[in-house]
């Protein structure tokens, strides 16, 4: 099955339990969404971001979440809010 | 109708060449490019001298890539997506530290210049190009973070903090790397450290 990328985040969605309610025709994966499979909304998301990136570097708050922004304003699903 | 079957089909072929010779001029581009960059590093490099060493004008460089900073981060985004797919396959197949770690540290090995010489360059990089290689780092952590999770929770490596667990193995190699003339004479840094690396490591996750 050809790979997908998430819409809003990027990462690439293999087996069904990846996608946004385990749905393979979802263009948002599992994290981005919430039980049902729609998108979270962005402020929740940049927050989730804006940790996952700090969590994993060890950055500061602001450095992480300038790298959330950036990372964000590059995705479809937020082109919006930029 | 200006073309019959017959034309339509050679101007298919003739655009599909086109395609393959674009296609076939960008990689080399970035495979010289990369061969360059381990050499003498990115900072000092122009992207005269990799045209040059191409056999390609330098304007035919800017149609493929809009500046030396895209053609670096090109290069960190393909490097990423071979390492990627690995891990992944690790994770997903063996659910294995020892194996994660190994294929991490082969992957360093077999590119160490390009990494050595990166690592030293990395504080001087604009910030730009400092934030996607970060962002390529994030993902290859991510791997790390999330099998020491696992291993928490199924009761294998203690409750430690995962984030200055996983600090503390990316900084040692950084260190390697960034050092390693004071470290070894010839020959990999990583391949003459990586047996401590990965027994301090896994000591530091059990004990």
């Amino acid at each position: 099955m050809e790979e997908k990328i998430c819409e809003s985040c990027g990462m690439p969605m293999r087996k069904k339990e990846e996608f946004g309610g385990g749905r393979f025709d979802n263009r948002y994966c599992v994290h981005c969404t919430d039980e049902e499979g729609n998108l979270k909304p962005f402020k929740v998301k940049l927050e989730e971001m804006k940790n996952f990136i700090a969590s994993r570097m060890d950055l500061s708050e602001e450095k992480a979440l300038q790298m959330a922004k950036e990372n964000m304003s590059k995705m479809p699903a937020w082109k919006n809010y930029f | 109708m200006y073309y019959n079957e017959s034309k339509l089909t050679e101007l298919v072929l003739i655009m599909n060449k086109r395609e393959i010779v674009k296609e076939k001029t960008r990689d080399l581009i970035l495979k010289t490019a990369k061969e360059i960059f381990s050499h003498n590093g990115f900072l000092t490099t122009n992207t005269l001298s990799i045209a040059r060493e191409c056999g390609i004008a330098h304007g035919t460089l800017f149609l493929h890539f809009k500046n030396k900073e895209t053609l670096i981060s090109t290069i960190f985004k393909n490097e990423l997506i071979r390492i990627a797919n690995e891990l992944y396959r690790i994770t997903e197949e063996s659910k294995n530290m020892e194996n994660l770690l190994d294929s991490y540290l082969l992957f360093l090995e077999n590119d160490e210049s390009f990494f050595v010489i990166t690592a030293k360059e990395f504080p001087f990089y604009p910030e730009k190009l400092k934030n996607e290689i970060l962002n390529v780092e994030v993902i290859i952590r991510n791997f790390f973070y999330r099998m020491i999770e696992d291993g928490i929770n199924a009761g294998i490596y203690k409750e430690l903090d995962i984030t200055d667990t996983i600090a503390f193995l990316f900084g040692t190699i950084n260190y390697y790397l960034t050092h390693k003339e004071l470290i070894v004479f010839d020959g990999s840094v990583i391949n003459s450290k990586k047996e401590s690396i990965k027994s301090i490591f896994y000591k530091l996750l059990q004990e």
